[in-house]
């Protein structure tokens, strides 16, 4: 997998490549959008994360050049302004998700597999299996070990978010994102309750924990030894 | 005074009322003069023909009478009497040849009359103005044709009036002078007059721009439009103070918000990196880390929120949302941190939905400010009871009442002030923003927000907000 960063500031491209290419992914790094501009016409690339605020010039027109020549890669547009207007404005021009900066990098890392997930989709699948739990879509029932998990809708909603990003971690931003729909941090601990009750249902009753804590970062739902 | 002085100058108000006042004063009376002038012009004119005509007509039938001889010695008593040089009086044989005239050389000033003239109509005299070689004043010249085919000429000098005319003229120029200087000066002193109490304004303006905004403009009895202007400066230099003093109090309560935790952070890091032994508490360090970053994270987004509410939604963003659907939403996801500390919700909505005009996630957050507070404020086994109701006059009325601590009657006042916090909250987790942003957002909808509390027995919140029309 290929990505493009366009990022004027040092530390921050080199904290984001570092990890990045740990996560296996392979980076090229432009310091400014005329060379980014360059890079994302000439390459072929999987996903390119741009900052807004650019020397020369600036996200925004640098996607916006990238529409207009014909090139589809999915983009995550980062910003240090988070307001509703902003976010807007990204993805009308042509940004695919939205990014605020400060960011958790895992949130970073998640949405660049979604982005990647959803433009190379070929269907959607309609069984989630992560070792001996298992997830109907089509029914709407899950399994583990044969055994039958009765869910509420809302928790039924946590688990298939976190089985769709198996093996990665999410933050409780990405959880109030994807499951409430609520664009906020509420500052309280509604997703740890909401954990705790579905680890209730999904881990207590069985031998071995699939659902864990990456303390101050969030959760991650994989087999572990 | 420097050059830039001046041309200031030419653009104060005073200065252009001073000259509008002395171009009207001079021109009114150049026009007056103007009317006068050409009036005593005419009249005099008239009055000299007039006279010339009598005379003709006198020296007409005397020569009827008399003959020459009587015309000659009329001729000189006439010159005599008037003066030689005011009266021209001749008597020429049709082919041009002086015979009787009122001195030496008087005829010499007056020209024959042509012919074509003479013959057009014989009865009438033809009256004429020349101006002599050798004479430095017009004479106005009447000429006429006797029986015998003599011709007669009487002239008279218009030296006089010229020279009336140019006395006329030199008083006349000194009274529009006069008049230009005292229009200035009055329009000068009236414009000072009336911009006295702007001017006054301007003073204490430009001193409470150099930094005292204590001051305040009085009045000094100028008038109605000056009295308006000194109210609403006043008015918007207490808003300007009242503002500064909260951005002042924002700040430093941010700057005291911030180095809590930062302190927080540095002590971790600080013994761990001291004390710590192996790499579990390392982690344990950069998860407190994080933790803290995120709150620190989330209490400036909340700053930034705020600022951006109040300074009004973009009425773009507003679409149609469903309010029922974010009560229901934000009771079920707080559910759970009722179940925890056994609360009962009590939840009474109307049948179908209540649709607003709104921005679907500033609304959730409001509501999930209020419904936590709520929860947080709520002793074991209390009650949260939450309420949704149609109301007239296209309002709708959300109620959102716990069973809990209450607020103190000297704290309810400031419950909406940022990072202000109740002594009996401040053991509570919270940055002292939740009200002021829900505030922030449902003024930004047009709605408000009030709260009545009693200390130990509970807090009710009503939120008003316009449905859609």
């Amino acid at each position: 997998m290929r990505i493009l960063l366009v990022e004027d500031d040092q530390q921050t491209a080199s904290f984001i490549i570092k990890g990045l290419k740990q996560e296996g992914f392979a980076i090229d790094h432009a310091l400014d959008g005329k060379t980014g501009l360059d890079l994302a016409l000439s390459e072929p690339y999987d996903a390119a994360v741009i900052d807004i605020m650019l020397p020369g010039m600036d996200g925004l027109s640098l996607i916006d050049s990238m529409r207009k020549s014909g090139v589809e890669t999915p983009v995550i547009v980062l910003s240090a302004k988070g307001s509703v207007d902003d976010r807007v404005k990204g993805l009308q021009t042509g940004g695919d998700d939205y990014l605020v900066k400060p960011f958790a990098f895992s949130e970073l890392v998640a949405r660049i597999h979604a982005l990647i997930r959803r433009a190379t989709r070929a269907k959607d699948p309609t069984v989630l299996q992560v070792g001996g739990l298992k997830m109907d879509l089509v029914r709407r029932r899950v399994f583990r070990d044969g055994v039958d998990i009765d869910l509420q809708p809302k928790e039924f909603a946590l688990l298939e978010y976190l089985m769709r990003n198996a093996g990665r971690v999410v933050s409780k931003t990405m959880i109030m994102e994807h499951v409430w729909d609520y664009n906020f941090d509420p500052q309280t601990n509604v997703v740890e309750a909401r954990i705790c009750k579905l680890r209730d249902k999904v881990d207590r009753p069985f031998q071995k924990d699939l659902i864990h804590t990456i303390r101050g970062v969030g959760y991650v739902l994989e087999e572990r030894d | 005074m420097c050059w830039k002085n001046v041309t200031n100058l030419s653009k104060t108000v005073t200065f252009r009322l001073t000259l509008w006042y002395s171009m009207i004063f001079g021109l009114l009376t150049f026009v007056v003069f103007l009317v006068v002038y050409f009036y005593l012009v005419s009249y005099l004119h008239w009055q000299i023909e007039n006279e010339l005509l009598n005379s003709i007509k006198e020296f007409e039938s005397l020569y009827k009478t008399g003959g020459i001889d009587a015309l000659r010695s009329e001729f000189l008593r006439e010159a005599e009497s008037e003066g030689a040089h005011n009266v021209f009086l001749c008597l020429r044989t049709p082919d041009g040849k002086v015979v009787a005239s009122s001195g030496a050389g008087a005829c010499r000033y007056l020209e024959p009359l042509k012919p074509d003239l003479m013959n057009s109509d014989s009865d009438r005299p033809v009256l004429r103005t020349i101006s002599p070689h050798g004479l430095s004043h017009k004479i106005r010249l009447v000429a006429k044709e006797m029986e015998d085919g003599y011709v007669m000429e009487v002239g008279r000098s218009l030296k006089n009036n010229e020279l009336m005319m140019e006395r006329y003229r030199e008083t006349f120029g000194a009274a529009i002078f006069v008049m230009i200087t005292s229009g200035g000066l009055i329009g000068w002193f009236m414009a000072r007059k009336a911009m006295s109490g702007v001017s006054r304004v301007t003073t204490i303006a430009s001193r409470i721009g150099k930094g005292d905004l204590r001051i305040r403009v009085p009045y000094g009895g100028e008038g109605e439009e000056i009295r308006a202007l000194v109210i609403a400066f006043n008015d918007m230099l207490g808003r300007i103070e009242s503002l500064v003093k909260e951005l002042k109090h924002v700040t430093d309560n941010i700057a005291h918000e911030l180095r809590t935790p930062l302190t927080r952070i540095r002590g971790l890091a600080e013994t761990t990196l001291i004390k710590g032994k192996d790499v579990s508490e390392y982690q344990e360090l950069a998860a407190s880390v994080i933790r803290e970053s995120d709150q620190l994270i989330a209490m400036l987004n909340t700053m930034l929120e705020i600022a951006k509410t109040d300074s009004g939604i973009n009425e773009m963003a507003l679409e149609p949302v469903d309010l029922k659907k974010i009560i229901e939403e934000a009771i079920d996801l707080f559910m759970p941190l009722a179940e925890e500390k056994d609360l009962s919700i009590e939840v009474s909505l109307p049948k179908g939905e209540v649709i607003i005009k709104g921005e679907r996630h500033r609304l959730q957050r409001a509501f999930a400010n209020l419904l936590d507070n709520a929860i947080k404020y709520s002793l074991e086994n209390g009650r949260i009871e939450v309420s949704l109701k149609r109301e007239e006059h296209g309002m709708v009325l959300v109620e959102i009442g716990d069973s809990g601590i209450g607020i103190d009657e000297k704290d309810l006042p400031y419950i909406f002030e940022r990072f202000y916090r109740g002594d009996k909250s401040r053991s509570t987790p919270g940055s002292g923003l939740g009200l002021s942003l829900s505030l922030s957002i449902i003024r930004a909808h047009g709605g408000d927000i009030q709260v009545e509390s009693a200390p130990g027995k509970g807090t009710k919140f009503t939120i008003v907000l316009p449905v859609e029309s």
